[in-house]
């Protein structure tokens, strides 16, 4: 028999989290929508950036995993499941206190969310942002599963957003992205226009608005990481590329890239911990030497971290280039 | 085996990743110089889809030609085909085996091992045989073996060599003795164009071709995917597998016809799969999706179901009915969609598992623990 962490109790926590706090770990939403402060965007834009909360996520992922590795296959495993499950029966909501997440990463999450907004301020991109429209897509239903769950989930953030009038959203993961870009107008009647935030930047590109570096000598070259929603099920690895491109930075690129990309190993993280910090270690390895390691994906850069292995997410190496 | 074992075992990975090695970049190189091959892999998908769709139909037909120039059984699950062939064989006879997954899937090599002396004859399958494991890969069983534990392995049988060639040498030495004595030679098929009645195997060590033609009689299981209308569709299907094997062309594509002949055509769970398991049909069992998923790369078979492991062994495993002990699997698939892309059929594997996946997370009460036997039958819900 082999061992990992029971689905089906993993599973229910989820759902119960989702349909009690709107995201699948049960931390109170106002917590994660704080990273706006100080920007002064429109709560009332008809172009919104939607986060869909995952980036916020990753410090409490990262620290719920390290606790899972620590008992995997262990003696306590099947207590630690059973507190799992107490939890979807009882205290929910309350698993952030626990938790302990240091301040310093929250604040790293919140940062590189900062910095896309940041970006695209510079770019004159019009957008606004309102922390009560920001929600969690509902993407894992859908990935483990549960398919009804997920239209419901996605049929509900549809109907908020429409009844306040938004017509477009800017996402900033693939996750979020894939969910707006190909589940919604699957299994709901969205018609809510979706662009990620480098896409936007590309079409910058474009009309002309980025242009090449003036210090471009000194910007080490780049291979990209592309998350498997992005490279492989959206197909838009070429555009960070084209956007590296054109600033004058070169992309290394492993064969196992764009619509071959390896998988990071996140999605298994609750599962099997364990195999997915392998799973993490050995793309990184793959990756190692080729350049500055840069991917654009919460799970994937939240995954890496745990590994220590040295990436920094599309929106930092922007973000140190011209904001 | 364990997940944190497997992790721990290095050989697992650096054999798969040693046979990525050797294969990917041929079957890269194949899809370059012979552009046809896409096309025929997308007329073959059609093709073993409309086949799957009418087995009825197509069994039918097949059985009607097969029995003008052999015995032919038509077998509905594992045991009734271990039980025919243990009738036609009888005891105490000598038996030699080309590696074919479906006799893996029914357990015949130990059914017949009870009364009588069974050889595998692919090397890497005697030593899976002698190891007593289930093969890792579809193509290559025993790639995460070190070439230090095959000569201990062999060493049982008093096969001797100090490097692979020289081991495969005295393997085959070994065999021919066997090959001579034999009274039965057991093989699978690839593909069986029904037009003709006509079995198509492909390999690269010549063994087949012995087990098919030495012994005194013969016997072929069918199972029923691997029909399809005609010679030309059936060398197609051969072509594609061996292509995205990596070996191509193959060094032997043999077709026997001979006295002696038993065909059993086996069904074991295939005409009764519902629609979102049937694209899993169209599998010509390359390997490929085994090789290229960065899970299978980790952790190999310990990832799968009891026969059939990695991306495309979940969706034979819920086919052929034995995922209900290994279901918590499907969950270590982080649906990267890297199968599908490299796939030659380019099947949906992430959609099949999160299909599979369906049926935990839609039961009713979240505290009963996961149903035990999961049927995916199309008339039992
Ligand atoms: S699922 Fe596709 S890649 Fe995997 S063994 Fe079958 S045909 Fe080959």
């Amino acid at each position: 028999m082999v061992s990992l962490y029971k689905p089906r109790i993993i599973a229910d926590f989820v759902r119960e989290s989702i349909k009690k706090t709107g995201n699948p770990l049960g931390v109170q939403s106002s917590k994660l929508t704080t990273w706006h402060e100080g920007l002064k965007l429109s709560e009332r834009s008809k172009r919104l950036l939607f986060t869909g909360l995952l980036y916020q996520l990753s410090p409490y992922t990262v620290r719920i995993t390290e606790i899972l590795s620590r008992f995997e296959e262990s003696k306590v495993e099947k207590l630690v499941e059973r507190l799992i499950q107490s939890k979807t029966l009882r205290v929910i909501s309350s698993l952030a206190p626990i938790l302990k997440v240091p301040k310093e990463e929250k604040e790293y999450y919140n940062g590189i969310i900062r910095k896309i907004a940041q970006i695209l301020l510079k770019q004159k991109v019009d957008f606004g942002y309102n922390p009560g429209l920001d929600l969690y897509s509902g993407i894992l239903f859908y990935e483990i599963g549960d398919e009804e769950g997920f239209a419901e989930h996605a049929s509900r953030v549809v109907r908020i957003l429409k009844e306040k009038g938004v017509e477009e959203v800017i996402t900033i993961d693939p996750h979020t992205t894939y969910a707006f870009k190909v589940l919604y107008p699957e299994y709901t009647d969205s018609e809510i226009e979706v662009r990620t935030y480098f896409e936007l930047l590309d079409d910058g590109i474009e009309y002309g608005k980025i242009k090449p570096l003036s210090d471009v000598e000194s910007v080490a070259p780049v291979t990209l990481h592309d998350p498997c929603y992005y490279g492989r099920y959206l197909e838009l690895s070429n555009v960070p590329r084209k956007i590296l491109t054109s600033l004058g930075i070169e992309v290394i690129d492993v064969r196992n890239s764009g619509k071959l990309t390896s998988c990071c190993g996140g999605p298994v993280e609750s599962f099997s911990p364990n195999l997915s910090e392998t799973m993490a270690k050995y793309r990184a390895e793959e990756l190692k030497g080729k350049g500055c390691m840069v991917t654009m994906c919460p799970i994937c850069l939240s995954n890496f971290k745990r590994v220590r292995a040295p990436f920094i997410d599309f929106a930092e190496l922007l973000g140190g280039l011209y904001v | 085996m364990r997940i944190l074992q497997a992790l721990r075992n290095k050989s697992i990975r650096e054999g798969l990743l040693r046979s990525l090695g050797n294969l990917g970049a041929m079957v890269e190189e194949n899809l370059k110089r012979y552009p046809y091959l896409l096309e025929y892999a997308e007329e073959l998908k059609a093709a073993k889809l409309e086949v799957a769709r009418n087995y009825d139909y197509w069994l039918d037909k097949a059985v009607r030609r097969a029995e003008e120039k052999a015995s032919v059984y038509i077998a509905k699950d594992g045991e009734e085909a271990c039980r025919i062939i243990g009738d036609i064989i009888g005891r105490g006879k000598l038996i030699v085996k080309a590696k074919s997954m479906v006799s893996e899937e029914i357990g015949l090599r130990s059914y017949l091992e009870a009364e009588n002396e069974v050889w595998e004859t692919d090397l890497g399958e005697l030593i899976i045989q002698l190891s007593n494991q289930k093969p890792m890969h579809v193509i290559a069983p025993a790639v995460h073996f070190s070439e230090r534990e095959v000569i201990r392995i062999l060493g049982k049988l008093g096969i001797e060599g100090r490097n692979a060639e020289e081991l495969a040498m005295a393997v085959r030495n070994f065999l021919r003795q066997k090959f001579l004595k034999a009274d039965f030679g057991i093989s699978g098929c690839n593909a069986f164009a029904v037009e003709t009645a006509r079995i198509f195997l492909v390999e690269n060590e010549g063994n087949i071709r012995l087990t098919t033609s030495l012994p005194k009689a013969y016997i072929a299981i069918v199972s029923l995917e691997k029909l399809l209308p005609n010679d030309e569709l059936a060398l197609k299907s051969i072509i594609v597998q061996s292509a995205f094997v990596g070996t191509f062309p193959p060094s032997y594509i043999n077709i026997p016809e001979r006295d002696g002949t038993h065909i059993v055509f086996l069904d074991n769970g295939r005409s009764e799969v519902e629609e979102g398991l049937e694209e899993q049909l169209t599998c010509v069992k390359c390997g490929r999706c085994q090789l290229e998923c960065p899970v299978y790369q980790i952790i190999g078979n310990v990832w799968g179901g009891e026969t059939y492991s990695g991306p495309m062994g979940i969706g034979w495993s819920a086919i052929t009915n034995t995922l209900e002990n290994s279901y918590d699997m499907l969950f270590l698939c982080t649906l990267c969609g890297k199968c599908e892309e490299i796939c030659p059929m380019k099947i949906d594997i992430p959609r099949i598992i999160r299909h599979l996946r369906k049926t935990l997370a839609i039961s009713e009460d979240p505290h009963e623990p996961p149903p035990k036997k999961v049927k995916f039958f199309k008339n039992q819900g």
